[in-house]
């Protein structure tokens, strides 16, 4: 679960928006969460129960045309616009773009993660919003940018997603200590950017030592332990 | 993209983006018929009798309720002859009588000669309920779309498989 | 995918959104333009004469003829958005069991087209020469829509489905008009006053009545 074999283009930011929507619930279920169907399952309902009246109505109208049956098609009518529109509250009000809701297994610590990205601007904002079993619910905002996670081909990358996630919200980190760790280890050697190539691929090889990543080719320095795709990619940027 | 279909929520939903569409669209016809109280609120003009005001390609939308008057002389109403399938938009010339039995003869502006020839047989005089509605909005040219689909049928069948595509392969 | 499909729907919804309301602009414009058409008619000369619908038919029914002028000024209703302007005389007239005027039969119509759509006309070379040079260089031509007519035979000889209608009393002319945009909403003559529009000045003539029928060499008086 490395490098996914998908390629998208990341000049399109609903395509690395889509694509790390689709990791999420992989990742959070891969570790202790169990996923909560039931924002997806009623918007289904809804926009399910909105299409089988119009294809009812479509039925009546064209097997008795539309004079005999006009009151009933009023009726349909006016039936498929509530539900549309509390499909549209729904999705809007409701969800508001929520792409994992779930509960950990054991410590019953609940956790609604939402997601959206601005026009043009290739930042994940996430809205997470974790409650504890005692009903204490705190919200934690993110913003952070996709080219964190795909390589400039357009593949995506777990590991940084993961410890991404794992660095910034306490509960997965419980869940998955390992990238927690490594996120936390990492962090304070993000600041100096613009420094030679050198030492820093030197700095990321050896923090990402532990996380097994597939590896496609050497960075140039590649002298110090084994390099994860976090140097190939400074090398590669810089 | 594909990965989506492994997954059955993410496959119900997308069939979901597009059953809406096409369902939104059909509801938002029925809700306009229901409203103008016309089994067809927006026709395309098809023919040329009505020249210069219509055009072939032309969109008309029609009204079919009386509320503050009846459908009187000098309106321009659309009609079905009994044995007819296309409608026939002209204008009323001549109106005999009040209410449900009032007859009613129609001519188009670009014909020298009234409707009469274009009744069915024995048919004299129209009454409203041949009529589908009254032209009460124009919008030119937008409906030559459907002319052409309609005289290239194959353009339909291009037309839907770009359009499911379009929806199944991508999320917006 | 992302470039070509996204970016033509893009260009696509754009136009579209940018047409519409274009559209919608130009057609709102009709209710700030003020409308103050004027008409006046008189009954000249009517016959009442008996005659067939058609060539081979065999019912014989009684056609009116009424001759009229007309002096109309409908320059106001000619706008950026006047395609066409529907001008028709008609004549209308009570039955037996009312005074209402239930019968209504247009005896005479024009078109007038605004400059802008003379070349939808289906005139010949000459008469087209002509109109396009009456109101050359102008896409708005007010000057159409003045109308003098003396003593006009009418276009339709009238009849009612009884087929009788000598000495029928209470029978009046009426003047209308309809405006054909190039987008937008179709206007008749208002029944009431409306924002900038008002209502037709006169346009109706004196109530009359239909002659006897007039002793006749059986000439069959065709319709139209």
């Amino acid at each position: 679960m490395s490098v996914s074999e998908d390629k998208i283009s990341v000049y399109s930011v609903a395509d690395l928006k889509n694509t790390s929507d689709d990791a999420l619930p992989a990742y959070l279920n891969s570790l202790s969460f169990a996923q909560s169907h039931t924002l997806t399952d009623i918007r289904l309902a809804l926009g399910y129960s909105a299409f089988f009246v119009c294809a009812a109505t479509f039925y009546w109208d064209y097997t008795w045309g539309f004079d005999n049956t006009k009151q009933y098609t009023l009726i349909a009518v006016i039936i498929y616009t509530l539900l549309n529109s509390a499909l549209t509250y729904w999705i809007w009000g409701v969800e508001s773009g929520t792409v994992y809701a779930g509960k950990h297994k054991k410590t019953g610590e609940k956790i609604q993660i939402r997601s959206k990205t601005y026009k043009h601007v290739p930042n994940y904002h996430l809205t997470i919003t974790t409650t504890s079993r005692d009903g204490k619910s705190t919200t934690k905002h993110l913003c952070k940018a996709f080219k964190g996670w795909f390589d400039v081909q357009g593949h995506f990358i777990a590991k940084p997603f993961q410890q991404m996630l794992a660095g910034s919200v306490d509960v997965i980190g419980r869940a998955d200590p390992k990238n927690a760790k490594a996120a936390n280890e990492g962090k304070p050697e993000k600041k100096p950017k613009v420094e030679d190539n050198r030492s820093m691929d030197d700095k990321w090889a050896s923090l990402l030592a532990e996380s097994s990543g597939t590896r496609e080719q050497d960075s140039s320095a590649a002298s110090t332990a084994t390099p994860g795709k976090g140097g190939k990619k400074r090398g590669k940027k810089a | 993209m594909l990965s989506a279909l492994q997954n059955p929520r993410h496959a119900a939903t997308q069939l979901l983006n597009f059953g809406l569409i096409l369902s939104t669209a059909f509801m938002m016809w029925k809700g306009l018929s229901v409203i103008a109280d016309s089994p067809s609120p927006i026709v395309v003009v098809l023919s040329g009798s009505m020249e210069p005001a219509f055009l072939r390609g032309d969109l008309l939308f029609l009204w079919n309720r009386n509320i503050f008057e009846e459908t009187k002389v000098g309106e321009i109403v659309v009609y079905n002859v009994k044995g007819r399938d296309i409608p026939i938009v002209h204008r009323v010339v001549r109106k005999f009588g009040v209410g449900e039995e009032a007859k009613l003869l129609t001519k188009g502006d670009a014909n020298v000669a009234d409707d009469t020839e274009l009744f069915a047989r024995g048919q004299d005089y129209l009454q409203r309920e041949d009529i589908i509605g009254s032209v009460v909005g124009f919008i030119p040219f937008v409906g030559y779309v459907t002319i052409l689909l309609s005289e290239h049928p194959w353009l339909k069948t291009v037309m839907l498989g770009i359009m499911g595509l379009v929806v199944v392969l991508q999320r917006e | 995918m992302h470039s070509t499909i996204v970016r033509a729907q893009n260009v696509f919804g754009f136009f579209t959104t940018v047409a519409f309301i274009i559209a919608a602009l130009i057609a709102g414009s009709d209710l700030i333009a003020p409308r103050t058409p004027s008409a006046s008619v008189l009954v000249k000369d009517v016959q009442v004469v008996r005659g067939r619908p058609h060539y081979y038919s065999s019912k014989k029914e009684e056609y009116a003829h009424i001759r009229f002028s007309l002096s109309a000024d409908f320059s106001s209703l000619f706008t950026w958005n006047t395609k066409q302007i529907f001008v028709y005389v008609s004549a209308a007239w009570p039955n037996s069991t009312s005074s209402e005027l239930v019968n209504e039969a247009v005896i005479w119509d024009t078109i007038i087209t605004s400059p802008s759509a003379d070349h939808l006309l289906t005139l010949g070379p000459a008469a087209m020469k002509k109109l396009l040079k009456s109101s050359q260089g102008k896409s708005i031509d007010p000057s159409r829509g003045k109308i003098e007519l003396k003593n006009q035979k009418p276009k339709y000889q009238i009849t009612s489905p009884t087929g009788k209608l000598a000495e029928t009393d209470g029978v009046v002319l009426k003047v209308h008009y309809n405006v054909q945009p190039w987008v937008g909403v179709l206007t008749w003559t208002p029944q009431m006053e409306f924002g900038k529009w008002e209502k037709l000045k006169g346009g109706e003539s004196k109530a009359f009545q239909l002659p006897a029928l007039k002793p006749k060499k059986s000439n069959s008086a065709n319709k139209s």
